[in-house]
């Protein structure tokens, strides 16, 4: 019973290594000890954020003070453990959708990806319209020399100055 | 005095643009051949009038002349003479007045070159050019004048500041001193080198685009929608191309060193505002080509060259107008309104004017579509990637935004996520097409034909392709990309090869004469293929920099070193506010590069500060061709005697995107380069027997 025991035990922990491993690398929920957030780890948060003051600009990047302020707002989340998505839900809750590069709201988000899309497959559709219609146009099309009334005397001056 | 001269001549230049539309018009109702040679001769001297009025300005800004509010206020003492230079665009006024003047050019040699080939189109032409011209001429002498001076109304208790070309009665000038010592100085950000070519590069690709859009406006007025205004075009739509592509790609190097990101293009709305009418002038590039050889495309034609003015004058208005913000909001004004309803008028009248032609049944293809598998229907295709394309950034940029402020009261950026999502599909599609649509004949081309010409360059990219996953590229999207990518540069090369080695057994001459003599013969085909090795360069460099950056921000103690990819970063030491000779005050840090224990570069990345209050980060770069060393004294740490934060990246491949640019430069040089294939005197003989207007009443 005792050995059975014992074998019980290490085999848990030869289970439990690898999944504490994992636990590790993710990292997800885990708090962060304040001492080993790093710049990187703040400006990875950062770049993905847009500057809520100054348009256009990723937070990562802005130079102005309020922008210091709050890349120092997200490295206290990383230490108070906040997870990379509920550091960027916070911004975009206090902020709006303007300071992500694409926006949360479901709404939003679709009209942002899907008009495109929509927009080239009816591109798509639109030239399969007209090779087909090109097709069908045989009868109607005009014939090239009907259209180029001045080029006929050009090409004749043209061929006999070649000529000499 | 040089206000009075500026003021004046812009003046003088708006009255003889509205004569020139004028007489234009009326000699072309009334038939009166000499009332067109006078509107012509009216454009030119409108030009020389606004060449005038930016010379003075220039003038004024190189002599220090601050009592003009434009000269006060992007120039100061302490500023070099180079920079003074640039100042003539450094912000609204100065630069409307410059966009101007370089219209007026462009308009002066459409009209002039193509005067004798192009008689029938001409009046409509001019009416079109002066049109345009005018309405900015107006915004020079109305709503953003470079010429307004300070005064002091003496009248007034409080001695109010007035601001007005002409002196108000009973005002007199400041103190020439007291000016000089409160002058601005130009944006910190407009002091590189960059600056002194980028904008007028850009300036002279968007007014290049206005010349194609006259003679369209002026072949749909005219009734003549033969190809006359194609051939007319086509040269002034490759020159307006050029521009425009060495204002986009000087644009991305004044990023890259100034703006201090590590990047060079960061889709910001006004970046992208320039590349919109790059997009659609590269599509209408390629299909000018379709109705030049095969009549075909007419409607669409004539849609993407309105299409591409259009985006040029919404861009120039989203840029200058506040529409959108972004490190380009130097240029911002109350000139919304008036540019917005330009815009409007000008793509509504020609939109309009092109559905009109189209209802008469003038606009009928002369050729039927015959297969799937030719170069026309895959320059088809090309324009769909292109004008995708258009549509995606064109949304992303500004019909997102704009929708969902207006219906669903809601801002909302869409920013490097958003684009990199939906562009790179399209580009994928757009280097598949350059690889394979000029392997393709006109009319028809068997899929064995096709197969066997892409033979080569497909055996090409296999063996680079191997060579890249043996050594460490192993990212499937790169594999993709770069697979793309490189069967498209070697279809380029592959026909460049075959053209040399057929001149070699024809004529027997040096390699060097037959390599020139190939480009020589075939400018345009040779050219265009140097464009597309180009495009392929600059890929090669995009997917690297793109999906290989890395980077890294770390706080370092004098003499303590920071390790990225194989490169150290040793931290030297730091020169805290030194004093620059303009006035700014710049904290240098020097700093090592090593590189497997071994010195390769020593860097000096600075941080300057302005008087104005402004900071700028300039990197220290390492630059081979493998990759860049990008060292940034970032600002937002504290930066002591004892340590300072640096942010370091390594872009790898970057320098490809400027070579790359450098061959797609030089290839579009070839490709425009004049040939005269038609002697002088057959075009005069030609021009005196072509018939008068086809359609004047």
């Amino acid at each position: 019973m005792r050995k059975t025991l014992q074998r019980l035990i290490i085999l848990f922990a030869l289970l439990a290594l690898p999944v504490l491993a994992l636990q590790a690398q993710d990292g997800g929920d885990v708090p962060i000890p304040p001492e080993t957030v790093t710049d990187d780890q703040v400006n990875d948060i950062a770049s993905q954020l847009y500057c809520p003051v100054c348009e256009n600009i990723p937070l990562d990047t802005c130079g102005t003070t309020a922008c210091d302020d709050w890349r120092y707002e997200i490295r206290l989340q990383l230490e108070q453990g906040y997870s990379e998505d509920a550091i960027i839900t916070d911004f975009v809750n206090r902020f709006g959708d303007r300071v992500v590069g694409t926006p949360q709201d479901p709404v939003l988000r679709a009209l942002s990806l899907v008009t495109p899309v929509v927009a080239v497959i009816l591109g798509i559709l639109g030239v399969v319209w007209m090779f087909r219609n090109w097709r069908t146009e045989d009868d109607t099309a005009v014939p090239a020399q009907q259209t180029v009334s001045t080029d006929d005397k050009y090409r004749a001056l043209l061929e006999s100055d070649i000529r000499g | 005095m040089l206000a009075e001269i500026g003021f004046f001549t812009t003046i003088f230049a708006g009255i003889a643009a509205i004569y020139a539309i004028i007489s234009a018009l009326y000699g072309v109702r009334m038939n009166t051949p000499a009332a067109v040679v006078s509107a012509r001769n009216a454009v030119v001297v409108s030009c020389i009038m606004l060449v005038l009025a930016a010379v003075a300005l220039q003038i004024a800004i190189v002599n220090q002349e601050y009592q003009m509010a434009y000269v006060w206020s992007v120039s100061n003492p302490s500023m070099p003479t180079f920079y003074r230079v640039t100042a003539l665009w450094g912000s609204q006024q100065g630069s409307l007045l410059f966009w101007s003047a370089l219209m007026s050019v462009f308009a002066a040699l459409a009209v002039t070159l193509n005067w004798r080939s192009n008689r029938r189109l001409m009046p409509y032409v001019i009416a079109t050019l002066m049109s345009v011209l005018i309405f900015f001429i107006g915004l020079n002498l109305f709503v953003e004048n470079p010429f307004e001076r300070w005064w002091l109304d003496s009248a007034s208790v409080n001695a109010e500041v007035l601001s007005t070309v002409l002196q108000p009665a009973g005002a007199v000038a400041p103190s020439e001193a007291r000016l000089a010592e409160s002058a601005q100085g130009l944006s910190p950000m407009l002091r590189h080198f960059g600056m002194a070519i980028h904008p007028p590069m850009l300036y002279l690709g968007f007014v290049g685009f206005l010349v194609p859009f006259a003679f369209a406006i002026a072949a749909m007025a005219s009734g003549d929608l033969s190809t006359n205004w194609i051939k007319a075009s086509r040269r002034w739509v490759l020159v307006a191309w050029l521009f425009l592509t060495l204002g986009l790609i000087l644009g991305g190097r004044w990023a890259y060193d100034v703006l201090g990101w590590g990047g060079y293009w960061g889709w910001d709305p006004v970046e992208n505002a320039a590349f919109l009418p790059w997009l659609v002038g590269t599509a209408l590039l390629h299909s000018i080509m379709i109705q030049q050889k095969r009549g075909m495309l007419k409607t669409w034609n004539l849609f993407l060259v309105i299409l591409t003015f259009s985006s040029v004058i919404f861009g120039t208005f989203a840029t200058r107008s506040g529409l959108v913000e972004s490190v380009h909001s130097f240029a911002r004004s109350g000139i919304g309104t008036p540019m917005f309803l330009f815009w409007f008028t000008l793509t509504f009248t020609a939109v309009a004017l092109l559905l009109w032609r189209r209802s008469q049944g003038l606009l009928r293809d002369e050729r039927q579509f015959k297969s799937f598998l030719s170069r026309e229907s895959l320059f088809v295709l090309n324009n769909l990637i292109f004008v995708a394309l258009f549509f995606v950034v064109a949304w992303g940029s500004f019909g997102a935004p704009i929708t969902s402020e207006l219906f669903m009261d809601t801002n909302i950026t869409l920013g490097t996520d958003y684009f990199m999502r939906v562009t790179p599909p399209l580009f994928l599609a757009m280097y598949i097409l350059m690889g394979v649509a000029p392997l393709s004949a006109w009319g028809a081309t068997s899929l064995a034909k096709l197969g066997k010409s892409l033979a080569m360059p497909l055996v090409l990219t296999a063996i680079t392709m191997t060579f890249l996953f043996v050594t460490g590229t192993n990212s499937i999207g790169a594999m993709i990309g770069y697979g793309v990518v490189f069967l498209s540069g070697y279809v380029a090369i592959v026909e460049i090869g075959r053209g040399f080695l057929a001149r070699q057994r024809v004529h027997k001459e040096s390699p060097i004469k037959s390599f020139t003599a190939l480009f020589a013969r075939n400018p345009r085909r040779y050219g265009g293929y140097m464009i597309h090795l180009g495009v392929t360069i600059i890929g090669i460099g995009l997917i690297g920099s793109t999906m290989y950056q890395m980077e890294t921000q770390q706080t370092l103690g004098v003499g303590d070193s920071l390790f990225i990819s194989d490169y150290e970063i040793r931290y030297d030491s730091i020169e805290g506010a030194q004093i620059s000779t303009d006035g700014r005050i710049m904290d240098i840090a020097n700093v090592t590069v090593l590189r497997n224990g071994e010195v390769i570069d020593q860097m000096r990345p600075r941080r300057d500060f302005y008087t104005s209050g402004e900071t700028m980060t300039i990197a220290g770069t390492h630059s081979t061709l493998e990759n860049d060393v990008y060292v940034l004294l970032v600002g937002w740490e504290e930066i002591s005697q004892n340590s300072a934060t640096f942010k370091v990246y390594i872009n790898p491949l970057v320098n490809l995107i400027w070579w790359g640019s450098f061959i797609l430069i030089l290839g579009t040089i070839i490709a425009v380069w004049p040939r005269d294939v038609v002697p002088s005197r057959v075009r005069d003989s030609v021009h005196n027997v072509m018939p008068r207007g086809v359609s004047h009443a």
